[in-house]
């Protein structure tokens, strides 16, 4: 709007003065003519049009001097700063092809670069932390929890109660896992010791009602790196929601593929599935980044996957993140994908 | 680490009022066979067309060796190095192979001097190299559909593709045909190129994973899933592909069979030697080639197409000899090609003209009733018959559902009181539900006390829909067995 409304301002007035120039042009040309003798004013008229484009030309310099060539160089650096800014070009179709069309959709995307710098910063972090507080919820002092569940466990094992030892034991590590301060980053390869530790406890809660595989195509995909807890809130959606009411025994199927530039991982159930409105319910939910509002009853399983998904996509970009497919009774799919990263510190995102 | 070929992201398309790919993702690696499978409007054919620049996404990107393309045209895919070799492509046939495979593409390096010598040298090498025994300066026209095919894909490969995309090409090739398409495909794989194969064909007897890596499951434009060799489950897989469990028909079948209504009794042909076999009322009658198309020569003269050199043909007792189609409706016979729903339903008539399209031409008409009305009445008794709902009568016959047009096409014929109904590969290429449906309205022909013969070249089949299956090899007929000594017979020594 502001943009059209500069442009109209600029040229009107370059025209408006160029178009009363012309008609005095004509005015006195007409007033020679009509004069009787109009041959010897011949000369007058060629001088008098040069003048009058002379002083057309004068005017046309002084605003592109004034204000052209000025919003010129406003273009210029704006652009160098939009460069140098993180963050993806921002496309937006301004009709205009005109400096100042330029300079707005430089200013645009200047605005939008810094918006989305600043609110992806502050999500990422609230988020992360979303994530680890979710785990803390009572925030019991961990150390407190650790020491009473491995005494549990050694008590356990001075009776000869090894299953309640394994338990504990396993309960313990998932706790430390998920609670600990080492950072948002973690390979593969303990993210999935941590759902082998998760699916440990939940076959015995459910009496071993469901086995799992995990499968990686190329064992070096292990030693990539991971947002931490990303499969565990999908594994936990598996079981609750595909598994826990299916009757016959179910099966969860992990497997990890590594391209040259990405990691995608599927996680697979064979449990009840959904039908196509949830389905695409939870599929908007996804793509707009709120949480589903499944699941209310237990601890908001169904905001997991959500953040799981927020999370990846504010690390590294739309482009990655959880797509999810499923067929009433059949099974359903959840595949996350995310960039093959080696080092974790440069895209690590929050430091702690 | 797998390197990525072709990724699509999140691509949407819509044609019309549909919705084609719906956030639809996918990518093949270098060197996989990667099957896109999915009921026949599934949008596994927006997919050929996105790839083979036919059509471009509304959203979402395609990226081909990691860099984002976009194909306006089949020139840019084939620059990039994707090759569409599709049910309708064909050679031209008055040129050679070697012609074919060298002279005609758009080369930038094109000096206009062709050495014959040197280009059949060439053609010989390649040929040779995937067991194809077949000369460089055979002309294309004396090939079949099959070789045709694998010639397209053998030139694909001489111009450096490194995707190749192939639909259903089953529907011509005989079974041995088929492993030969199979054998070239492994091949070509093993030296790191990819082919994307689209199907609706999902056949529970034919395990997919003899010729995938991997499994596609498309539906309404969605991924549904994707399975590889490990988590095959034929049951599953089908599952996946219509969406819910999915059982076939119970079939409905009498066992009685009444008078013969068919009899051929030494038959020769092109290609056919001394077959004879007969038909009765109430009976579907596989013909089953695996290697050659001796049992589409039988149908080519009981439908006029072709002349026989010697034997009979009986229909209801009496000899016959039909010297075209139109004769061969007269004379009682049904036909049904192989994918019929294009050829046979014109566009320009409505589903009343469609489906009174045999009966009301073979009768006189009564004075009082125009044949529009008569048509109209035939279709509102028919309805709940085709599982036409009765607001749609007045569609287009395009806009019908798929189900609803196969089974147009065999109710037109079981209304038209045809004594013999002939069908060329009744369920070959069709998804499940279809198959179902044509299953049962062979069943629906076979009660009304029509004679039915099957000509495949699948023995599964046969075996879903025939009483009794007769066996070519070579030309001749080899046996003729009951379906259930079929099922336990071991076919390779026919093929």
């Amino acid at each position: 709007m502001k943009q059209t409304g500069l442009k109209k301002i600029e040229l009107k007035t370059i025209f408006a003065t160029c178009f009363i120039l012309q008609i005095l042009l004509c005015a006195a040309i007409l007033v020679l003519c009509l004069a009787e003798n109009a041959h010897s004013h011949h000369r007058v008229t060629i001088v008098l049009s040069m003048l009058v484009l002379l002083i057309s030309l004068l005017i046309l310099m002084f605003f592109f001097q004034r204000m052209l060539w000025p919003m010129d160089r406003i273009d210029a650096k704006l652009n160098r700063i939009c460069e140098e800014m993180p963050g993806d070009p921002f496309w937006q179709d301004i009709g205009g092809v005109d400096t100042t069309g330029y300079v707005l959709r430089h200013i645009d995307e200047l605005f939008e670069r810094v918006k989305a710098q600043s609110g992806r910063d502050y999500q990422a972090e609230l988020l992360n932390r979303q994530a680890e507080f979710s785990a803390l919820q009572s925030q019991i002092n961990p150390h407190f929890l650790y020491n009473t569940l491995d005494s549990i466990r050694g008590q356990a094992l001075i009776d000869g109660a090894d299953e309640i030892a394994e338990m504990t034991e396993a309960l313990s590590t998932f706790f430390r896992y998920s609670i600990s301060q080492k950072g948002a980053m973690v390979t593969l390869a303990e993210e999935i010791k941590n759902v082998e530790n998760y699916f440990f406890i939940q076959q015995f809660r459910f009496s071993n009602r469901f086995d799992y595989s995990i499968v990686a195509e190329d064992p070096a995909a292990l030693s990539y790196y991971i947002p931490k807890l990303t499969l565990q809130p999908i594994v936990e959606n598996s079981i609750f929601h595909g598994l826990e009411s299916k009757l016959e025994k179910g099966h969860i199927a992990i497997r990890v593929t590594m391209t040259e530039k990405r990691l995608l991982i599927d996680v697979t159930d064979d449990g009840i599935g959904m039908d196509k409105a949830t389905l695409e319910h939870l599929r908007s939910c996804l793509e707009r980044g709120v949480p589903t509002g499944r699941g209310q009853g237990r601890r908001g399983t169904g905001t997991a996957v959500s953040n799981v998904n927020q999370r990846i996509r504010l690390f590294f970009g739309p482009v990655y993140g959880v797509t999810i497919s499923s067929t009433p009774l059949i099974g359903t799919n959840v595949q996350v994908v995310i960039p093959l990263i080696s080092d974790p510190a440069p895209k690590g995102g929050t430091h702690d | 680490m797998r390197e990525e070929l072709l990724r699509m992201e999140r691509v949407v398309c819509i044609s019309g009022s549909k919705v084609s790919l719906d956030r639809f993702h996918l990518n093949i690696y270098k060197g996989e066979v990667v099957v896109v499978m999915g009921t026949h409007d599934a949008g596994q054919q927006m997919l050929v067309d996105l790839l083979s620049g036919g059509a471009q996404p509304d959203r979402g990107r395609i990226l081909f060796e990691e860099e984002a393309i976009s194909l306006s045209n089949m020139d840019e895919a084939r620059a990039a190095g994707i090759y569409s070799v599709l049910q309708g492509s064909r050679l031209v046939p008055d040129l050679t192979v070697a012609e074919n495979i060298f002279v005609i593409r758009r080369s930038r390096r094109h000096h206009g001097i062709i050495s014959h010598r040197v280009m059949e040298r060439q053609t010989k090498r390649i040929l040779d190299s995937v067991g194809m025994e077949i000369a460089p300066d055979t002309p294309a026209r004396h090939l079949t559909v099959a070789d045709q095919h694998l010639i397209e894909i053998t030139k694909a490969m001489t111009m450096g593709a490194k995707l190749i995309i192939n639909d259903d090409l089953r529907i011509p090739y005989t079974h041995r045909e088929m492993e030969r398409l199979h054998r070239m495909v492994r091949q070509y794989v093993s030296q790191g190129v990819s082919f994307l194969i689209v199907t609706s064909h999902n056949d529970e007897s034919s395990n997919i994973f003899s010729i995938a890596d991997r499994v596609v499951v498309i539906r309404d434009g969605q991924n549904v899933g994707e399975l590889r060799q490990s988590d095959y489950n034929p049951t599953l897989l089908t599952n996946l592909v219509v969406g819910r469990e999915f059982h076939f028909a119970p079939r409905k079948r009498m066992d009685a069979h009444a008078g013969e209504v068919l009899r051929v009794s030494n038959l020769c042909g092109q290609g056919l030697y001394r077959a004879s076999f007969s038909v009765h009322a109430g009976e579907i009658v596989g013909l089953l080639d695996l290697a050659g198309h001796a049992n589409q020569e039988v149908v080519d003269i009981l439908t006029g197409y072709a002349g026989e050199d010697s034997g009979t043909v009986l229909l209801g007792g009496q000899q016959v000899h039909f010297s075209g189609l139109g004769e061969a409706i007269a004379g009682g016979v049904g036909f049904v090609p192989a994918l019929p729903v294009g050829l046979q339903l014109p566009d320009c008539m409505s589903a009343a003209e469609n489906l009174s399209l045999i009966l009301l031409r073979r009768k006189k008409h009564p004075p009082l009733l125009k044949l529009r009305k008569r048509s109209d009445f035939l279709l509102q008794d028919n309805l709940e018959l085709l599982g036409l709902p009765g607001d749609a009568v007045d569609c287009p016959i395009h806009e019908l559902p798929a189900a609803v047009r196969l089974r147009l096409l065999y109710l037109r014929w079981i209304l038209g009181k045809c004594r013999l109904l002939i069908c060329v590969k009744p369920s070959t290429a069709l998804d499940v539900m279809l198959r179902d449906v044509a299953q049962s309205m062979l069943d629906r022909a076979a009660q009304s006390g029509m004679a039915v013969l099957v000509v495949s070249a699948d023995p599964a089949e046969v075996a879903s829909v025939c009483d009794r299956i007769a066996i070519f090899s070579g030309g001749q007929i080899k046996c003729i067995l009951p379906r259930s000594e079929f099922i336990e017979a071991d076919l390779s020594v026919y093929s």
